[in-house]
């Protein structure tokens, strides 16, 4: 953080409660565009309000370009199913969830060869 | 001079008694000063140059040395007579000749890695034999590994070879029923020197057909000796003797550091 | 349409972890994040309750009747009552993994005699080829030197 943007009061390590249950977390937050700035409204899935932000980070930067240093958190919340807005969260909001893994790259690592005379299989039902 | 490094009273840092000492050639003796206070070694550097320590583990016992009583001189100084001490001259042989030369005798002791006891068959990674499997017997005074082919079996004979030089695998013969013969030693396989020089005579000669090198008979002998009783062994395992005849060899897919032996 | 799929990413899902701490342990899918993270737990394996990413895991075809976010406790009785070790221990995955593990706990002299038993069986099995492709090669020559002879007596050469 730049020494004119703010100054740092405050540091803690934020711990989760239940860091083995799968929650929604809102997101709101306020970034500088190259041209103006915006508030925005994120959904994310994680087990942590920590990984939340960190995909936060992650898709602020590769969707607009934005680096942490443009980005404020406003606020982060954990939000019951209930009130979730995003599609992208909805879809998983099913206990009967079901999809199949497609295109799959065989990762054998130890007994990886470079050289195969068989294409790998990619199809695995 | 130096004689005063000798005495305890004069060098508080001196920590050796002269009785210790006294046996040591004198050349080795000196510990000079570089500063006030300051000695070129340290103590214990010191005692590996004078080997003191030696005195206490070969357990030699010089004859104390008697003062004799200093004889008093009168000597003529001018016009005058005075009563002085006579000065014992400097380098004075103080040490008999054979107590001096007590030599460090303790040869090294080579500890033999666990995983090798007689009967287990070795890797061998260097020389003439790398790849070979061959029988570990004994060890030998000098550290070295007694192995054995056998030489019927893979072609190699009685030898000495390091342990560094060798993999150990977990299969064992049970040699428990073979007998070395002591005289199998570390002098057993000493080799001999030939006259290289080439001189007048022999430089003629050179056109003659030179006699071949031919083994001891009580090499062969001894050879045959171990070979018989461990084939004895092997024989009620196959797949063992066939085992000892490969070379060993890395193939495809394989690391010597995640192999087990 | 019909889907050739039938090993699906689906809460109760068994599977095989291929990567990081927990290589070749089996664990139950608990909850799905997104399409590449799922909420996994082994109980009875050592797996802890941790999210992992779909790309280190393989499926199993064997699906545990588990609730979303199941705790330990009805995951275990879930396990118990399908006795999934043994189902575990029946899968190709498990017996692959049991014999790379054996193949390599072996000794130097193990290996030696493994490769003698492979060589021994190799050669069985190509003279065994070489017959059957010999018996076939002897038909095919006695068929068609039959034919010949047929062909021949039928337009008779005339000198």
């Amino acid at each position: 953080m730049k020494r004119a943007t703010g100054e740092i009061l405050n540091v803690t390590e934020l711990f989760e409660h239940k860091p083995t249950k799968v929650k929604n977390f809102g997101v709101f937050l306020r970034y500088n565009s190259r041209s103006g700035t915006h508030n925005i409204y994120k959904e994310y899935r994680d087990v942590t309000r920590v990984g939340a932000i960190a995909q936060m980070y992650d898709e602020m930067a590769s969707r607009h370009s934005a680096r942490e240093k443009s980005i404020h958190i406003i606020d982060i919340k954990e939000i019951p199913a209930k009130l979730c807005r995003r599609a992208n969260t909805t879809q998983f909001h099913d206990s009967q969830i079901k999809f199949p893994l497609t295109h799959r790259i065989p990762r054998n690592g130890l007994y990886k060869s470079v050289f195969s005379a068989k294409r790998p299989h990619t199809f695995m039902c | 001079m130096k004689w005063s490094l000798l005495s305890k009273k004069k060098n508080p840092n001196f920590s050796y008694c002269v009785s210790e000492l006294s046996y040591i050639s004198m050349a080795k003796l000196t510990n000079p000063f570089v500063a006030r206070g300051l000695r070129l070694y340290s103590p214990r550097v010191f005692a590996n140059r004078t080997r003191t320590y030696l005195a206490k583990k070969n357990n030699v016992k010089t004859a104390k040395k008697t003062v004799a009583a200093v004889p008093k001189v009168e000597k003529v100084f001018g016009k005058g007579k005075r009563v002085i001490t006579a000065t014992t001259p400097i380098n004075a042989p103080t040490v008999p000749a054979e107590v001096r030369g007590a030599k460090h005798v303790v040869a090294p002791k080579v500890t033999l890695r666990k995983s090798i006891t007689p009967g287990t068959v070795l890797i061998i990674l260097a020389g003439k034999f790398a790849g070979k499997r061959v029988v570990f017997l004994k060890q030998l005074s000098s550290g070295l590994l007694l192995i054995t082919g056998p030489f019927k079996v893979n072609g190699v004979p009685l030898r000495r070879v390091d342990q560094r030089y060798v993999i150990a695998t977990s299969t064992k013969v049970d040699i428990s029923s073979v007998k070395v013969a002591d005289s199998i030693n570390d002098a057993y396989f000493a080799v001999t020197k030939q006259d290289k020089s080439k001189s007048e005579g022999k430089f003629f000669k050179d056109g003659e057909k030179k006699t071949e090198k031919k083994l001891p008979d009580t090499r062969v002998a001894d050879q045959k000796s171990v070979d018989t009783a461990i084939l004895a062994v092997l024989k009620k395992e196959k797949v063992l003797s066939l085992y000892l005849k490969t070379k060993f060899t890395l193939r495809k897919g394989e690391y010597p550091h995640n192999l087990k032996f | 349409m019909i889907s050739k799929f039938s090993l699906f990413v689906q809460i109760g899902r068994v599977v095989m972890i291929n990567q990081g701490q927990f290589i070749n342990k089996t664990a139950v899918i608990l909850d799905v994040l997104d399409q590449n993270r799922v909420l996994v737990h082994g109980p009875t394996t050592g797996v802890d309750r941790h999210v992992i990413n779909l790309k280190w895991v393989s499926l199993t075809k064997i699906v545990l009747p588990v609730q979303r976010g199941a705790r330990s406790a009805s995951l275990n009785a879930a396990i118990k009552k399908v006795e999934l070790e043994k189902k575990v221990a029946e899968l190709p995955a498990s017996k692959l993994i049991a014999a790379r593990a054996a193949k390599s706990a072996l000794c130097d002299f193990g290996r030696f005699k493994l490769r003698v038993q492979k060589s021994k069986l190799n050669k069985k099995v190509t003279g065994l080829v070489r017959q059957k492709v010999n018996e076939a090669n002897r038909a095919a020559h006695k068929k068609a030197v039959a034919q010949k002879a047929k062909h021949t007596k039928k337009v008779p050469k005339t000198k």
